[in-house]
């Protein structure tokens, strides 16, 4: 499974709707307190760490699955 | 909730009481269950609680006896004396000293612990008597600029040291704070300037919409003593209002004093205190002026929004031994670094719901550790009652009390007219005391409207607020949560009007109309929903983007729907049920 179907899979499963490129998580139900669930899903998940500043910054799907492909990127 | 009756025979009553029992049912349910009707010869009422079933039982006969002599139903005492004796004592609480205003208690432990430290940040400590030489040092340039006893002076800072020396400073000049916070949009600090008569603003080195900004960054410290008169009013803190505009309350130096002095908040020199909570809330009051006050050491959260670890790692690694939480935030640390808390040795959560079953599976892991459920509105500083809780909570424990009243603090349970209800009944709860704001800013008929003096019954002549939560006390005097009595919601610890949302929503241009509700978020959290009328599903960005500039980030809804028409209730009224997520998405 690609790092970016996880990251999907986890915004699905804190905003409670489908997910795409365009998905806004500010739009579509999220807030800063499933803000700080995400970042920690996604920290176990797939031990990526992420800031609030960079969550409340990259709001669509899009952009947020980039910045975790890259931090990936270079951890490797 | 206690058990339902399901019907009950009202004794000590005639049929010929009918109207006057009628009056008592609706006065002890607020008119929430269906109306007495004559069965058999007897008066029958139901479903009704125990707790009103044994009301009926006790009261009925004196109460159409009292009628029957004139008494205008509605003027009928509901309590007896010897019940008035019990819930009496149930509120009477400490008394605490409350003359000398916290600052001064500050100023008394610099000169008792000079060496200690007063606030901390990653890396910067400053000690009781640094900060106050800081706080000395502002307020002589407060004073040489012209600011006299009880004028407004801002406060617009991101979370650190200089924040809290400006708050101190103000406190020592003998002026009023009135908090801002830098993420607010322009346009509220504005409002929040300019309503409150603010000229001058404390900075650590930023602009201000409105009058002049003076950054304490360049303020020398003052070594001499300094000493000011202290006006009534310590702080203004807005609140959301229903009208649209929100609302800013007069919090005193004696509502702060008597919650410095409540014995359940039992910081110490030896405590290291959390200090993460905006200063524009009232958690605040009890972070910054608690500590202080009592010697300990704050240790300042970094600035901006932290993550669960980041703020799992500041309690470990500053050594945290107490500390106040929202009780959204209080489930996530509860549930995700349950660790963190292995050194603290009290927890304050609150200014929502608190989860037994969070409180419990906590205690269990740390036995020595005190979780504080606090309850409070702003306008009766910050707490209004508090509930204590050690080691683990009886299983059949389905919610957290909200306790018994703080220090210098009184609270009735009363029906709508304003007259306390008997032991167990549910009702309004008001409260009375020093905690009690002076008012609103600039707005004397709401604050005739929430801050009555009852002229009549057995509160006549106590200066009231009139909280619009739901309560009721236990057998012990303990009271309980049950609700609002309006549709004022907490959302993530802070306080919403959803009216003031609404007000935002249709000021959006296409906006045709616009519903807010809040729901229950995919992870059992609460959230905002806003429903817009409109034609472009795009709409819903635009509106996002104009409430972020016109609101704090709180009143700004997460989820957003463009919709032709609001679903209408039989009684054509916006189905907000039908609004909530998951119930029915209307797109």
């Amino acid at each position: 499974m690609s790092a970016r179907h996880s990251v999907a899979q986890i915004w699905s499963e804190v905003l409670g709707a489908p997910i795409d490129d365009e998905s806004d998580f500010f739009l579509l139900g999220g807030h800063s307190l499933l803000a700080t669930q995400m970042v920690a899903r996604l920290e176990t998940a797939l031990g990526v760490t992420v800031s609030m500043r960079e969550v409340l910054d990259h709001a669509e799907f899009g952009e947020f699955a980039d910045l975790v492909d890259q931090r990936l990127a270079a951890a490797r | 909730m206690p058990d339902s009756v399901s019907k009950h025979t009202i004794s000590g009553a005639g049929v010929g009481d009918l109207a006057a029992v009628t009056a008592l049912v609706a006065r002890l349910t607020r008119a929430d269950t269906s109306p007495p009707r004559v069965h058999g010869g007897e008066i029958v009422v139901g479903p009704v609680s125990d707790d009103v079933a044994r009301a009926l039982d006790t009261h009925a006969a004196r109460f159409a006896a009292e009628v029957r002599a004139g008494i205008e139903p509605d003027d009928v005492d509901l309590v007896d004396d010897a019940e008035w004796a019990r819930l009496s004592r149930w509120s009477r609480t400490v008394r605490v000293p409350i003359d000398e205003p916290v600052h001064r208690l500050f100023t008394r432990w610099a000169e008792k612990q000079p060496d200690a430290v007063a606030v901390a940040t990653d890396d910067t400590v400053v000690t009781y008597q640094a900060l106050h030489d800081r706080a000395k040092g502002i307020a002589l340039e407060l004073r040489r600029r012209g600011v006299g006893t009880g004028d407004a002076v801002g406060v617009l800072a991101e979370r650190g040291i200089d924040c809290v020396a400006a708050i101190v400073g103000v406190a020592v000049a003998g002026a009023t704070a009135v908090p801002l916070d830098p993420a607010y949009p322009e346009p509220r600090l504005r409002m929040m300037l300019t309503t409150s008569g603010v000229h001058l603003t404390l900075t650590d080195d930023r602009p201000v919409p409105v009058g002049e900004a003076v950054s304490v960054t360049d303020i020398r410290p003052c070594a001499e003593p300094l000493d000011a008169a202290t006006p009534e009013v310590a702080t203004v803190m807005y609140t959301s209002g229903s009208t649209g505009t929100p609302k800013g309350v007069r919090i005193t130096h004696a509502g702060i004093a008597r919650l410095a002095g409540e014995p359940r908040i039992d910081f110490g020199p030896a405590d290291a205190a959390l200090h993460l909570a905006p200063v524009t809330f009232d958690a605040a009051l009890l972070e910054i002026w608690c500590v202080l006050a009592r010697g300990a050491r704050l240790e300042i959260a970094p600035p901006g929004p932290l993550t669960l670890r980041e703020l799992a790692d500041v309690i470990t690694s500053r050594g945290i031994t107490v500390l106040w939480l929202t009780a959204g935030l209080f489930h996530q640390m509860a549930e995700h670094h349950a660790d963190c808390f292995a050194g603290v040795r009290a927890v304050f959560a609150g200014g929502d719901v608190v989860s037994p079953r969070q409180v419990t599976a906590l205690l269990t892991r740390h036995p020595g550790l005190t979780v504080v459920n606090g309850y409070g509105p702003t306008e009766n500083t910050t707490f209004t009652t508090c509930h204590s809780m050690r080691g683990p909570l009886p299983a059949e424990a389905a919610t957290i009390p909200i306790g018994t009243p703080v220090a210098n603090t009184r609270v009735y349970v009363v029906d709508r007219g304003g007259h306390p209800v008997p032991p167990g009944v549910p009702g309004e709860l008001w409260a009375a005391g020093d905690g009690l704001a002076a008012g609103y800013v600039g707005l004397p008929e709401q604050t005739a409207e929430r801050f009555p003096v009852p002229t009549t019954g057995r509160l006549a002549g106590v200066r009231c607020y009139r909280t619009g939560d739901l309560a009721r006390f236990r057998a012990d005097g303990v009271l309980e949560f049950l609700g609002r009595v309006d549709d004022q919601v907490k959302v993530n610890g802070h306080r919403i009007e959803l009216g003031e949302v609404e007000h935002a929503v249709l000021a959006c241009p296409g906006v045709r109309g616009a519903c807010v509700v809040a729901e229950t978020d995919p992870l059992g959290g609460k959230r905002l929903a806003a429903h817009i009328v409109g034609d472009d599903p795009r709409l819903a960005k635009a509106v996002r983007a104009a409430l972020r500039s016109a609101l704090p980030a709180y009143l700004v809804p997460a989820r957003y729907s463009v919709t032709d028409s609001l679903p209408l209730t039989a009684n054509g009224k916006v189905d907000r049920a039908r609004l909530r997520a998951g119930e029915s998405d209307p797109r």
